[in-house]
């Protein structure tokens, strides 16, 4: 009996040693790894579908932001002004409208991320959610029949204790910043691209108000540049704020809500055996936590979509000055560009306006013997170069012993050697004080401008050199005496132009 | 009570069969310290991968293709220097006139060919020559200078400063028309100045 007993009580220690030896041999075998690894709060509330049209859009928004950028800068290049005459100040300054967009973009930026460091952050959310709580606990516990002082020490023990504690916030703090760095994040890089592409939008008003290729409209393109950024930003926004909301109502739904349950749970639980009220039941607890979670799962949303509301609000504020702002400055900057171009042409029209009065005025006096007279015998000098002198030089000309064709060939002549003259000196002038080494250090893109202004320069020039040549065969011809080549020029009269 | 010793074993068997189950199986799984992670396996992510690939693709091909189109629409639109085709049609027109042609041709009757020695007819005809070269390089004169005046009443509309205003592809085509209707001046001059020298080389023999 004795030697059984001791061998059940061998094996019974055997067996337990046994046992306790599995159970620690489990707790040390290491456990498999992804059990350990925090889930992702997105995946772990999400769907698929659901996660992959944000990721789309997101992936969508920033690289396309990019690509805006990156087109917006190549078309921006192309419409650089040319190395050279490079656009005198005052044109460089009404032209530029950098100034007017950078300075609307950047204090319409600061205001934004005044709103997101002030209205978006975790006091502002903390304040939000915590009035909801109370306030649904409030309710709660007037409805179940608490005397007010009672419910004011609830709630103020529930603020104390649990919702200002760092607990309660730790739950939800994380989140919150998210949201607030990520738009934070988010306004440069969209202040950017409306800033670009603003400018580029006045840059093509410009160059088609100067065409003359638009309508009614100065604007058009800015406006429809600022519609492309107004919807690029606005989803861009509401994107950050799907994922926001996703991820602020997992922390409040799971951390939040489990924590304030468990707080709430014992405080009421203390309660009801204060209150000695049998009408409080485990039901009625149950269900004021029920309301006070369905209260902190709401503020999420809400808050995000009051922040996103309110960052919008702005953008649009910022869209309608831009739009008033460009409209004025392309308005002002084809007005000047049109004044320096005429007053171009005006240089150019100002020598052979001068030359075509004096013209006009020796034709007047072609047939006068007595003005002729006083110039021959006028005893200054005449000299070659001096404008003074042209009129004189042309008299001599004109009151040549010979045909009138002659005479009326030699003076046009001699004025359009001068024309010539002039705009030999005004074009070398003009040239001589430009280094052709700037073009090297502009955009390939100015170097066109360039090119063509000086093909321009180069075809004004030749057809001058057209005419000069024209007008010596003609008087080469002349000078012949060929009575057939007399009588043709004499039959003919002079070409057109003259 | 007398216990049964097989007995005692195979509770004892028992025990220890349900702890090592409950250690690696029931109680692992129940376990509510560890709550379980999404499953996603290399086939989702996969198939995710792709699903997110293609519903990219559609906006972002939209986008560059809409992108594309301006490009290229800013790549056709017309030079600023619009007057090219007026120009180029004042060169069009035919240098000799018929006027001066029957002129030519009636110089050349004049010259008499019946009882006149070599160097007389050969005279004859070098004066004609001469009266046709001046004919010609007067008429051309005539024709250049109008033709001058018509290009130039043509750029007179024209302000180079708009080039700093276009775009790259607009002051593209305009340098290559500018430097197409330099060819049309320039074949102009060199026509003039062939015939200048024409009629100088013919003057020599007078």
């Amino acid at each position: 009996m004795n030697r059984i007993g001791a061998r059940k009580r061998l094996l019974s220690l055997v067996s337990f040693l046994l046992a306790g030896g599995v159970l620690l041999g489990a707790g040390l075998v290491p456990r498999k790894g992804d059990c350990f690894v925090k889930c992702s709060p997105v995946i772990a509330v999400t769907n698929y579908p659901y996660f992959s049209a944000l990721l789309k859009n997101l992936v969508e928004d920033r690289l396309i932001t990019e690509l805006r950028l990156c087109l917006s800068e190549q078309l921006s290049l192309a419409l650089l002004p040319g190395s050279f005459r490079a656009l005198e100040t005052r044109l460089r300054k009404a032209t530029d409208l950098s100034t007017l967009v950078d300075d609307i973009v950047s204090d319409g930026l600061g205001s934004q991320l005044a709103f997101v460091k002030t209205r978006m952050n975790i006091e502002v959310f903390a304040s939000r959610l915590n009035k909801a709580a109370v306030t649904a606990l409030s309710k709660e516990l007037k409805r179940l029949g608490f005397e007010e002082s009672r419910v004011r020490e609830v709630l103020s023990d529930y603020r104390r204790e649990f919702l200002n504690s760092r607990r309660a916030l730790a739950t939800y703090t994380d989140e919150v910043r998210d949201f607030q760095i990520r738009t934070a994040e988010f306004l440069p890089v969209s202040a950017r691209l409306l800033s670009r592409m603003t400018v580029l939008g006045g840059k093509m008003d410009v160059a088609d108000g100067i065409q003359g290729r638009q309508g009614a409209e100065v604007s058009g393109n800015t406006r429809q540049i600022l519609d492309e950024c107004a919807i690029h930003a606005k989803g861009a926004l509401k994107n950050i704020a799907a994922i926001a909301e996703v991820s602020l109502a997992d922390s409040i739904g799971r951390g939040f809500c489990g924590a304030s349950g468990t707080y709430l749970a014992a405080r009421l639980e203390k309660l009801r055996g204060l209150e000695g009220k049998a009408a409080v039941s485990s039901q009625d607890i149950a269900r004021v936590l029920e309301s006070v979670d369905r209260a902190a799962i709401a503020v999420p949303s809400e808050y995000v979509g009051t922040s996103t509301a309110g960052l919008a609000d702005m953008a649009a504020g910022i869209r309608t000055s831009l739009t008033a702002r460009m409209r004025d400055g392309i308005a002002a900057a084809l007005l000047v560009v049109n004044k320096a171009m005429s007053l171009e042409k005006e240089k150019e029209r100002a020598i052979n306006r001068l030359y075509n009065g004096i013209e006009q005025e020796i034709k007047r006096l072609l047939g006068d013997a007595g003005f002729f007279a006083a110039v021959a015998r006028d005893r200054s000098r005449v000299s070659l170069l001096d404008r003074e002198d042209i009129k004189k030089i042309t008299v001599l000309l004109a009151g040549r012993n010979s045909s009138m064709l002659r005479r009326r060939l030699a003076v046009r002549h001699y004025i359009v050697a001068r024309i010539s003259l002039e705009t030999a000196t005004a074009i070398r002038s003009g040239l001589s004080g430009f280094d052709p080494a700037t073009i090297d250090r502009g955009y390939e893109d100015m170097a066109w401008k360039d090119l063509a202004r000086f093909n321009y320069y180069l075809l004004s020039m030749e057809n001058q050199k057209l005419k000069l040549l024209a007008l010596r065969a003609m008087t080469e011809s002349l000078v012949t005496e060929d009575p057939d080549v007399s009588r043709y020029a004499e039959d003919s009269g002079l070409p057109e132009g003259f | 009570m007398k216990l049964n010793l097989p007995v005692v074993s195979r509770l004892i068997i028992v025990v220890i069969i349900a702890s090592v189950l409950l250690t690696f199986g029931l109680a692992r799984n129940s376990s509510a310290i560890v709550p379980p992670c999404p499953v996603a396996t290399d086939a989702t992510i996969a198939q995710m991968a792709q699903q997110w690939a293609a519903s990219f693709k559609t906006p972002y091909c939209a986008y560059l293709d809409k992108r594309r189109n301006i490009l290229l629409k800013q790549k056709l639109v017309a030079g600023v220097l619009q007057q090219t085709s007026a120009m180029s049609e004042i060169f069009r027109v035919t240098e000799e006139s018929t006027s001066i042609v029957k002129r030519i041709e009636k110089v050349a009757r004049r010259i008499n060919l019946k009882n006149q020695g070599v160097a007389d007819m050969a005279a004859a005809k070098l004066r004609a020559l001469r009266s046709g070269a001046g004919l010609t390089t007067y008429s051309a004169g005539e024709k250049a200078f109008a033709k001058a005046s018509r290009v130039e009443k043509a750029l007179e509309k024209f302000s180079s400063t708009a080039f700093d205003f276009c775009s790259r592809h607009q002051a593209q085509k305009d340098a290559a028309k500018l430097a197409y209707l330099r060819g049309l001046v320039q074949a102009q001059e060199l026509r003039l100045l062939s015939l200048l020298k024409m009629m100088e080389a013919l003057e020599g023999e007078r």
